[in-house]
């Protein structure tokens, strides 16, 4: 494909057709392809792993060729697609791999909730690395219901580079669905309101700026104590929350941010965590993975 | 006996039962994987019978391997608490690195690596024939790994010879050899002996022509006893046949890899718990046996689930073609005293199953990188081996 192209990470059956709808919607905003794509792990303890990564796929995958068959049915017929199964040792190395050979415009994975329990792990060790280190925009869907029928996206921001992204896939949601965007700012207690004002006006720009047709966005601003609080009470009158990652801090604010990641937590919406292609893992970061991924 | 004296002997305890731990989690699946594969068991019920089997076979037949690593890795030095100390922590850091990077390091180059380090560094000298004897079984074990996968492949492949014939055939064959494995429970005057052993001295080791009859009778006995129950078993049902023997063989593969991998952990602290602490043999087995147990029942409920989908896939025949060469060269290996990686084995069979098939799929790179590994490791783990017992000894004096 020499159009710009949106990979999207698939696993499990039941959560393709989420994942594949809003990649499809992401897609079509960019003018560009889906990419479904599936990775087979296997390590090199495994005796399996000596088999050439063609074998593995064609033989050993299971059932996933059929699987991705069925995933490539869910994209519109106005999207292109490609399918291709993976041979990895790791799903996050695999996906790393496929983001480095095709350069593409964004990456698309699934997130599980109970994926967290485990300490010093924020989302879960693959979903971690690929943020940490895809070097593309990279969305993470919250795995849950199917959001049917959308009519409201919501777009908290707090500033930062991550609003980009974030606008632009609660954009790509919105006009797939003829939906409105809110864009919304919650100033905390130590607060003023203009700022709050400000990174509002901000993330109407990056609404009206991302690709695909304009859609309806209206803004909000608000004063509360909790600001967590105050966004899992909005997101309740939402279909779909779009977060942009946010910024910099402590180790766990980096990857995904604490509120985001705790409204996530206490909203059955559907929440999308976007992070910049721009804030990808440093120099030294991208050297130790090639030599990581080297074989 | 000094304070540093148990702090070492603290230590290397530690440092043998993580050892024996990652044994069993790590190399312990193979066995039963293809029997979870068929759905032929449950993956809990095959990790407990992966553990109860390993940790029986290393403690009836670990000796023999613990042995080698323990006294015949050097020549003219013995393994004091502080060396066994910096051999096992070398050997332990080397699996640990494998979990982590996703590299393939065998347990038993690290470990003979990580003792022949400390051996040499302690002022002992190589023991090339030993080295020769290690490094020419190691170069063998693929080829005859591969090569009985591949004529058993073969045999079960062949349209004139039908399953119910093939599948017993095979499992005589394997019945045939358990009556020939040295185990540590069986009377005898050497320190492990054979059930065919033992039933001819019963018998006063009445000969003929030179070949020991009994020997050869109770062989010969083990093998129709077990061609007759999987043959009846297939003529009841094909399918139940099989599930039987490969739980059966799963059941003997998981003894054999238990009783070839504990004296990884174990024969570096022969010295210290036979000489120095005065303790039996049996009780480093047992030692070692708990912590295979451990491993086992913890690690191996995730790796069957992962591998055993993979068997499933490559089929019975091909499955059963990659556990006997298992069986038979662990049982090779314990009874020359040579210690083995296991999955090196299962790895050589599963290629050769494949050969018999026509193509067998392998990446010429992954194998050269997985042979390149190999090397690393054992060049790798004497180094840090020799250097880590230096260290301790600049540290903590000599002892």
């Amino acid at each position: 494909m020499d159009r710009p192209e949106v990979l999207v990470a698939v696993g499990d059956p039941e959560h393709v057709e989420q994942l594949v709808r809003t990649a499809s919607d992401l897609a079509r905003v960019v003018g560009g392809g889906v990419r479904i794509v599936s990775v087979v792990v296997k390590s090199h303890d495994s005796p399996f792993g000596v088999f050439s990564d063609e074998t593995i796929a064609d033989r050993y995958s299971g059932d996933r060729r059929a699987f991705l068959d069925r995933a490539s049915d869910v994209v519109p017929d106005d999207v292109p697609v490609e399918a291709e199964i993976l041979v990895a040792r790791s799903v996050d190395r695999g996906l790393l791999r496929a983001v480095a050979e095709t350069g593409p415009a964004a990456l698309l994975i699934g997130w599980r909730a109970r994926d967290r329990q485990r300490s010093g792990v924020v989302l879960g060790t693959s979903v971690d690395a690929v943020l940490r280190r895809a070097t593309c925009d990279v969305y993470v869907e919250r795995i849950g219901q199917l959001a049917n029928g959308v009519e409201a996206v919501l777009l908290p921001v707090a500033g930062g580079p991550h609003v980009r992204p974030a606008a632009v896939i609660a954009g790509a949601v919105a006009a797939a669905n003829d939906a409105t965007v809110t864009v919304l700012s919650v100033a905390g207690p130590d607060e003023d309101h203009e700022s709050a004002a400000e990174r509002v006006a901000e993330g109407r720009a990056a609404i009206e700026a991302a690709p695909g047709p304009a859609v309806e966005t209206r803004t909000v601003v608000r004063e509360a104590a909790d600001v967590e609080d105050a966004l899992v009470d909005a997101a309740a009158a939402h279909d779909v929350v779009a977060f942009g990652a946010t910024r910099r801090g402590a180790f766990r604010a980096r990857l995904v941010g604490s509120v985001p990641r705790r409204v996530a937590e206490r909203t059955n919406q559907t929440v999308l965590l976007a992070r910049a292609a721009e804030e990808a893992g440093g120099p030294l970061r991208s050297l130790v993975d090639r030599v990581r991924s080297w074989r | 006996m000094t304070v540093t004296f148990w702090a070492l002997v603290g230590l290397a305890t530690l440092a043998g039962l993580f050892m024996a731990w990652s044994l069993g989690a790590n190399s312990n699946s193979p066995p039963f994987a293809p029997a979870v594969g068929a759905n032929a068991v449950p993956t809990m019920r095959a990790a407990f019978l992966i553990g109860v089997f390993a940790a029986l076979g290393a403690l009836t037949q670990g000796g023999s391997i613990s042995e080698t690593v323990g006294s015949s890795l050097v020549r003219g030095a013995t393994l004091t608490p502080m060396a066994a100390t910096a051999g096992l922590l070398t050997a332990a850091a080397f699996m640990t690195l494998g979990v982590y990077s996703g590299y393939p390091i065998p347990a038993a180059f690290a470990t003979s690596g990580a003792v022949v380090g400390v051996g040499l560094s302690l002022g002992g000298a190589p023991a090339w024939d030993t080295y020769r004897r290690l490094g020419t079984f190691w170069l063998a074990v693929p080829f005859m790994s591969g090569g009985i996968a591949y004529l058993t492949a073969k045999l079960l492949r062949r349209d004139d010879v039908p399953d119910a014939v093939g599948v017993p055939l095979l499992a005589g064959v394997v019945a045939g050899i358990v009556a020939n494995v040295s185990l540590g429970v069986v009377p005898s005057p050497t320190a492990q002996g054979t059930l065919a052993g033992f039933f001819s001295r019963l018998l006063g080791e009445p000969a003929v022509g030179g070949v020991a009859v009994v020997e050869v009778g109770t062989t010969v006995a083990f093998a129709a006893l077990g061609f007759a129950l999987v043959r009846r078993r297939m003529l009841a049902s094909v399918d139940a046949g099989i599930r039987t023997f490969l739980i059966a063989l799963g059941s003997v593969v998981a003894f054999s890899s238990g009783g070839s991998q504990v004296g990884l952990a174990t024969g570096p602290l022969e010295n210290l718990v036979r000489v120095e602490l005065g303790l039996p043999g049996i009780a480093l087995l047992a030692f070692g046996a708990t912590g295979i147990l451990a491993g086992a029942w913890m690690g191996a409920p995730r790796l069957l689930q992962a591998t055993s989908r993979e068997y499933a896939q490559l089929g019975l025949r091909r499955s059963l073609a990659a556990l006997v060469p298992g069986f038979i060269i662990a049982q090779l290996a314990i009874s020359l005293g040579i210690p083995i990686s296991f999955n090196n084995i299962i790895i050589s069979g599963v290629i050769g199953g494949g050969l018999a098939g026509g193509s067998a799929g392998v990446s010429r790179s992954k194998i050269g990188w997985t042979v390149a590994f190999w090397l690393i490791t054992l060049v790798a783990s004497t180094a840090v081996g020799f250097g880590l017992y230096r260290l301790f000894a600049a540290v903590l004096g000599t002892s």
